[in-house]
């Protein structure tokens, strides 16, 4: 009998998810989902530049200590958010991908138009990181456990581990050894110094300028693991945003069954 | 749908037109936006030579000369102790690339350890690199304070048929143009990033009209967070799981091999560089007067600022008062020679003529109230009403002594 009861309702959700509108057709979702692409591009970018905004912007700044301790938390926070929404809205787990995708439109529209174009800055030296591939492991984790909380724990180690990986591809090449000026520097440093950044001074880059507090001088992995604990509090950081910004304020005034 | 279109393509011809709104030229860099008494009292400039005006891309310009970090620096800036400086270039945006800093003879690619009363004898390789007529100014920038602006001048790139190029070599033998190395890998990887990112996306959200968004909202509010119904309902399905295991599994395979690849191709790679130095003291030179700043007078009627001074000569030939320099402007005294360029004005020093071995004397030297002005180096309304600078001082062999002098400012009529 409780059985029964199950599928009668299985079955009715399953009709509801299938009933055709006649007045709610597809050109709304698309300029629902368009529409949203700014804001949630803005809200990812504004949150990116706040906290994390010249690791991300220069190559002489995205060293192994610092960047990889603050980008993924500065960033998991709008696509913790927006996987809430998304999986609460429509269980659709598109969150932290779609995020990820917005982004990275914002950030090489910027790059390409205001710093290449614009001052003819060397696009390999201002180049955006990527979050996607960081982005569809996370979503995949919640496609997964439907658990916030395992999306939280689990998600947010994927996040910051499939950034790392999936950027220092990109930063490998300008972490080659040369000598400059008689010094032995990075292809990265030496754009640093050469592409002339009048109101940055090199002083002002927070970097790995060396600590007694590395692990057995594994600064990466240290960073990696202390940028992990940082990037699930970010995640709840998101999640508060989402239930309490964003959906809590629209289930007040929404039909519930 | 044609509404839709032509509204499409006017906005994109609007953005095209804005991206040709190119700059082309910048005139000035803030530095009359600093406060005139912070600018007096913290550096000095002096002898800053430009090597060339008009060079070709990948032409090669030296900008030499010294900077003092004066005993006058404020209190407020640097908590009055600065430690850590970096010597810079200020120009539009990155139209040459820095090749060579010297610093007191010393290599300095990055900042430098640096303290208040020493001077340092710089000089600075440019290689021209973006087309166009440019106004570069050296600068020194101090940690916790901010960058101060030395003298500049208009120097003008020609365009060259080959481009430009920033050839190095790495330790591996390896040469790249800086330029351009690693583009297509950065570009690249994130556009393979970007079609798996729209790959996932696309497939929510316009999967042949199955899955709607909007009215999507009603089945899921039906169902608890942790749940997506399953098979019975639909929503997420088997295939759902599969495709987006594929998907999972091409960004794994994507950022696992990228990386192994990168670390293997890219081997040997070690992590960014601070290469902090301390320049070696310059050669002291030979003391010949000291000079101390007694009162300095804003005459409202003529329009001047007269500092006057108390010079003691302590050489064995008679010296002159040549030269005032404060901010970034260089004041000369005519006798020692005439002013050029857009930072050198003319100053009047009474009583004109030397100043004996032995013998302390009295100078006034007359600043030009217009000049001042234009560069707010006057500093009235400010915080502090002070007036700082260097006063050079030449004997007869052409020895030159630079002393750092600094009094109050009386603002009133005399």
């Amino acid at each position: 009998m409780a059985t029964a009861t199950i599928d009668l309702e299985a079955l009715r959700i399953r009709e509801l998810a299938e009933r055709r509108y006649k007045f709610i057709d597809r050109k709304w979702d698309l300029m629902f989902w368009v529409t949203a692409g700014f804001v949630v591009g803005a809200a990812a970018n504004i949150t990116h530049l706040l906290f994390a905004g010249d690791w991300d912007f220069w190559t002489d700044w995205k060293d192994r200590q610092w960047w990889m301790t603050i980008t993924p938390f500065a960033t998991i926070i709008i696509p913790s958010a927006l996987q809430y929404i998304q999986w609460r809205a429509w269980r659709f787990p598109t969150g932290a991908t779609y995020t990820a995708v917005c982004l990275f439109f914002c950030t090489w529209i910027g790059r390409l138009l205001q710093w290449k174009y614009f001052i003819n800055m060397p696009i390999n030296f201002v180049w955006s990181a990527t979050w996607i591939p960081a982005g569809i492991l996370t979503d995949y984790v919640l496609l997964k456990s439907r658990s916030f909380i395992l999306t939280s724990l689990i998600g947010s180690a994927v996040w910051t581990m499939g950034f790392w990986m999936s950027n220092y591809i990109m930063q490998l090449p300008y972490l080659q050894p040369t000598r400059f000026m008689g010094h032995t520097l990075t292809v990265a440093d030496v754009q640093g110094i050469g592409y002339i950044r009048a109101q940055t001074p090199e002083y002002l880059r927070v970097i790995e300028h060396g600590s007694l507090r590395t692990f057995l001088q594994e600064t990466q992995y240290v960073s990696l693991a202390f940028g992990t604990t940082l990037c699930v509090f970010g995640y709840w950081v998101g999640q508060f945003l989402g239930r309490r910004l964003a959906v809590w304020p629209i289930l007040k005034y929404l039909k519930q069954y | 749908m044609r509404r839709f279109i032509l509204t499409a393509l006017v906005a994109l011809l609007g953005a095209a037109a804005m991206t040709g709104l190119r700059t082309t030229s910048v005139s000035a860099h803030g530095e009359i936006a600093q406060e005139g008494f912070v600018r007096m009292e913290a550096v000095g400039w002096w002898d800053v030579r430009f090597s060339r005006s008009d060079l070709t891309q990948n032409d090669n310009m030296v900008i030499s000369g010294t900077t003092k970090l004066l005993e006058t620096w404020p209190s407020n800036m640097s908590n009055g102790n600065p430690e850590i400086c970096y010597l810079t270039v200020v120009e539009p945006g990155a139209r040459f690339v820095l090749v060579d800093r010297k610093i007191n003879g010393m290599e300095s690619p990055q900042s430098f350890f640096c303290s208040k009363g020493s001077v340092y004898n710089f000089s600075m390789t440019l290689r021209a690199r973006d087309p166009g007529n440019w106004h570069v100014h050296p600068a020194l920038a101090v940690k916790e304070s901010g960058t101060l602006i030395g003298p500049g001048q208009y120097v003008n790139i020609n365009s060259s048929p080959s481009g430009f190029s920033f050839p190095i070599t790495l330790l591996n033998g390896k040469s790249i143009d800086v330029e351009s190395y690693g583009t297509w890998l950065v570009l690249g990887f994130s556009a393979i990033t970007l079609v798996l990112g729209m790959w996932w996306l696309l497939y929510w959200t316009v999967p042949g009209g199955v899955k709607r968004t909007i009215t999507r909202l009603r089945v899921a509010n039906e169902l608890p967070l942790n749940q997506d119904g399953g098979p019975a309902v639909g929503i997420i399905t088997r295939r759902d799981h599969r495709h987006m295991a594929y998907i999972t599994g091409a960004a794994v395979v994507l950022t696992g091999v990228g990386f192994l690849w990168a670390s293997s191709h890219y081997s040997g790679n070690i992590p960014l560089q601070v290469q902090w130095v301390k320049p070696p003291a310059p050669p002291v030179q030979a003391q010949l007067a000291t000079a101390q700043a007694t009162d300095a007078i804003y005459d409202t009627a003529s329009d001047t600022l007269k500092i006057e001074t108390t010079v003691t000569n302590t050489a064995k030939s008679p010296v002159t008062v040549s030269a005032f320099r404060t901010g970034n402007l260089t004041f000369l005294n005519p006798i020692a020679g005439l002013p050029h360029g857009d930072y050198e004005y003319q100053m009047k020093v009474s009583p004109e003529g030397t100043i004996e071995p032995g013998q302390t004397g009295k100078v006034t030297i007359s600043l030009p109230g217009d000049v001042l002005r234009k560069q707010e180096l006057l500093p009235l309304g400010q915080a502090q009403y002070v007036v700082a600078g260097v006063l050079e001082l030449t004997d007869a062999d052409g020895n030159r002594n630079f002393d750092t002098i600094n009094t109050s400012l009386n603002p009133t009529s005399t």
